[in-house]
């Protein structure tokens, strides 16, 4: 109840399978980035400490596969997130096409309380690359029409807008806690009429 | 075969405790090994039909790594996937293999092509279990007399524990920490939400063991979503026991004697514990609403602590059985009266309890009301757990979730005096009762003093404990009973050999061992008698009540009865004062 309690923030990460999700994770968590591809299992879990506005908040981060094959998991894995990143591939424009089964199939297995206002990051993700095939304009656009989304286009690779991403992923998955937390206290007056008891089984009979 | 397939192709060699199978066992799946070889899949599945979930811990080049064996369709092993058993590629082998030690990953995969290999290992393994007809040979075939927790969980050896787990992605994590810091605690309990959202953890900060608490909630899901429940998995060493209910779910890894069933009721009496603070239907409600919500601002650490460490070693929550301070009976009828007294003014109070310690001494009811052993225990920890309830007079919430779950009781909880140990709860459904129960409870305390009970009691309380010899049955060196009908138990001092805390917790362990063998789901023992090398063993469940005893090993069968008889009468003639009757408003 005091104002300095530790805050745990649930963060998932979707997008089509090798978009650079596990690579944007470790270049955030680990400063790390390889070029060898290794389809994520399941899903990896990566923690960050981070400052925000004076206030240490871990990041608990939920790296999920791709793969459709791995979907199953989505409910278990998608329930009381914080805040979902949705992140495409600049250069393949399938991807970024996706995005909106992806936050559609978010909604419908997180079901969060106020699907309208759950808060989205979107990552453009490999602008290092040359080849690039999705436009910025077209990028925000979709943004725009799904209730404002912070829209990022970073490199995991050259480390470009990552840690920036992050910071702006962490503050709605803050504002999203906040929200839940300011309006629910204990209520400690909850009475009860019980029912006498008949048979059952009580100490000291 | 096997060993021939991907997952061994690690270094098993180096770390031969994670390398070995590690069963699970979920809800339909059996305890009893035996049945497994006898299983076909056209018979209907009922509690005891196969193992047919299996993980298997292994030791690999990029990290520890959990195989599973699955046949999601049958749920049990078949002949159809031995025999299709297809080639592995090795590709195939090592993006399974992405388990990584730092960055923890969960595989999820029912059809993956080694598991059949893996399930023939099972099979394999199963069938040379062997079949004892004979249900005491087999109770000590399957767990010998203990000399050291070790011979049962042989904890790992120094190398084991020094061995480096290759981190591909290493750095900022404490995931290594965390897994030396699992080794090291015997026991470590972990609380969580549904989502994977930290609650509590016994040791350290929860934080820190967020990767932990994504395996967690994986595991639960992963066998959840075959519609089936996981209880525990057991590795050489540790039994990983998993309890989900309401929308929590909490994990007890523990390197113990205690057996997985034991265990699991450990973890409901936790459970009961966050229920007391904030009700079922708060608890249910705020999940229902905010699934992300983080429950650790309401709840208080310290109840959770302070119950583990007490089920670690006090047989009340093993027995579900409330300890009452043994008492001349007329001194008994003369409390009760005093507090049905004071009681009946102003008709307020439900229950009245006179606890010294975490040993009752008076309990009084509404004739229409009872409260079950569990609430009393939970009742005992609050204030087992609370300093200040010492120097102060309180008045707070607290639900009993075997009386009622859906909302709280109001306690006036306060000590006779400053010196003494001993204090009254006084419980009503009426919030505005404070005053009411203030006076109820100075009312009592001022009739007990000038009685001159009060001093009385605290006599009782300092003779509370009697020691073997005390009974004259020199044969016994300590036993437990259990009144069913009243829900309470009896225990002497532990005498010699059983006087240091490492002896003390071999025997704790013992009576462990015949509780489990009394109360397992496949064929439990109505009456256990074993002889080891350093007690003989006994127990006997009747429908009144519930006995261990330990003897010198070398007594004869004969003389072992005749002294349990012996105990008998004497049990029959001090049970007005070793139990308590309650009385009632």
């Amino acid at each position: 109840m005091s104002a300095r309690r530790k805050v745990l923030l649930k963060v998932i990460i979707l997008g089509d399978s090798g978009v650079g999700k596990t690579s944007l994770m470790n270049q955030y968590v680990n400063k790390r980035f390889t070029t060898q591809y290794k389809a994520t299992i399941g899903a990896d879990f990566l923690t960050k400490e981070v400052m925000i506005d004076d206030r240490l908040v871990t990041m608990q981060i939920w790296d999920t596969a791709g793969q459709e094959r791995f979907q199953s998991l989505g409910v278990a894995f998608y329930r009381g997130a914080d805040c979902c990143v949705l992140v495409y591939d600049v250069t393949q424009p399938n991807t970024f096409k996706t995005l909106d089964s992806w936050r559609d199939e978010f909604l419908i297995q997180a079901s969060p309380r106020d699907p309208e206002n759950f808060p989205f990051v979107v990552l453009g993700n490999k602008v290092d690359l040359e080849n690039r095939a999705v436009p910025t304009r077209r990028a925000q656009g979709w943004c725009e029409t799904k209730n404002n989304i912070p829209y990022f286009e970073t490199s995991a690779k050259e480390a470009i807008n990552v840690e920036q991403a992050f910071q702006a992923i962490a503050r709605k998955a803050l504002e999203q806690d906040a929200k839940t937390s300011c309006d629910i206290g204990l209520e400690p007056n909850i009475p009860i009429q019980p029912e006498p008891a008949k048979d059952k089984s009580g100490c000291c009979t | 075969m096997a060993t021939n397939g991907p997952h061994r192709s690690g270094n098993t060699n180096q770390s031969s405790r994670l390398s070995r199978p590690t069963r699970i066992f979920s809800k339909q799946t059996s305890e009893d090994a035996n049945n497994e070889t006898n299983n076909t899949p056209d018979k209907p599945r009922t509690m005891t039909t196969a193992l047919y979930g299996r993980f298997d811990l292994e030791e690999c080049d990029e990290g520890v790594k959990i195989n599973h064996v699955w046949d999601s369709e049958s749920g049990l092993p078949t002949s159809r996937l031995i025999n299709e058993k297809r080639p592995i590629s090795p590709s195939a082998a090592r993006r399974d293999s992405h388990w990584l030690a730092q960055q923890a990953s969960f595989s999820i995969d029912p059809d993956m092509d080694s598991d059949v290999a893996l399930m023939e290992d099972i099979l394999g393994e199963t069938q040379s279990i062997k079949h004892s007809p004979d249900p005491l040979e087999e109770i000590s075939q399957e767990r010998p007399q203990l000399d050291s927790p070790n011979q049962l969980f042989p904890i790992p050896t120094e190398e084991s524990q020094e061995e480096p787990i290759t981190e591909t992605l290493s750095s900022s994590s404490n995931f290594r920490n965390i897994e030396k810091e699992l080794k090291l605690n015997k026991k470590n309990v972990f609380i969580l939400s549904e989502s994977g959202k930290p609650i509590y953890s016994r040791y350290g900060d929860e934080d820190h063991a967020v990767h932990l608490f994504g395996i967690m909630q994986a595991f639960i899901a992963f066998v959840e979503d075959n519609k089936d429940e996981l209880l525990y998995f057991s590795t050489d060493t540790h039994n990983f026991v998993f309890v989900h209910k309401g929308p929590l779910i909490l994990v007890c890894i523990a390197n113990t004697y205690e057996y997985p069933d034991q265990i699991r009721l450990q973890m409901n009496m936790l459970y009961n514990q966050i229920i007391s603070q904030i009700t079922n239907t708060q608890l249910n409600r705020v999940f229902q609403e905010y699934r992300n919500f983080d429950l650790r601002r309401w709840l208080t650490d310290r109840f959770l602590s302070s119950l583990i460490e007490l089920m670690d070693e006090d047989p009340s929550y093993l027995l579900q059985a409330i300890r009452c301070i043994p008492m001349n009976n007329t001194l008994r009828e003369n409390i009760n009266s005093t507090i049905i007294q004071a009681g009946n003014k102003n008709k307020k109070v439900l229950f009245t309890l006179l606890i010294a310690n975490t040993r009752l001494i008076a309990y009084v009811r509404h004739k229409s009301y009872k409260l079950g052993p569990s609430d009393i225990l939970l009742l005992f920890n609050m204030v087992h757990s609370t300093t200040s309830f010492k120097n102060s007079e309180n008045w707070t919430p607290v639900c009993l979730p075997d009386f009622d779950n859906r909302g709280y009781m109001y306690a006036h909880i306060s000590y006779v005096n400053e010196t003494s140990a001993m204090y009254l709860i006084l419980l009503s459904t009426n919030r505005e009762a404070f005053f009411d129960l203030k006076e109820t409870h100075t009312t009592i305390v001022e009739k007990l003093n000038s009685h001159g009970y009060l001093q009385k009691i605290e006599k009782s309380i300092r003779y509370a404990d009697y020691t073997m010899p005390q009974i004259k049955v020199p044969e016994v060196r300590h036993f437990i009973f259990k009144n069913f009908r009243l829900n309470q138990y009896t225990m002497p001092l532990y005498g010699p050999p059983y006087v240091d805390e490492k002896e003390r917790e071999r025997l704790y362990g013992q009576y462990l061992y015949l509780n489990h063998n009394l109360y397992k789901p496949t064929r439990p023992a109505k009456i256990i008698y074993t002889v080891g090398p350093k007690e003989t063993l006994f127990a006997w469940i009747h429908k009144e009540f519930e006995w261990y005893a330990v003897f010198d090993p070398l007594i004869s069968k004969p003389s072992a009865v005749d002294a349990i008889n012996k105990l008998c009468r004497w049990m029959k003639n001090t049970k007005d004062e070793l139990f308590l009757r309650p009385a009632t408003y």
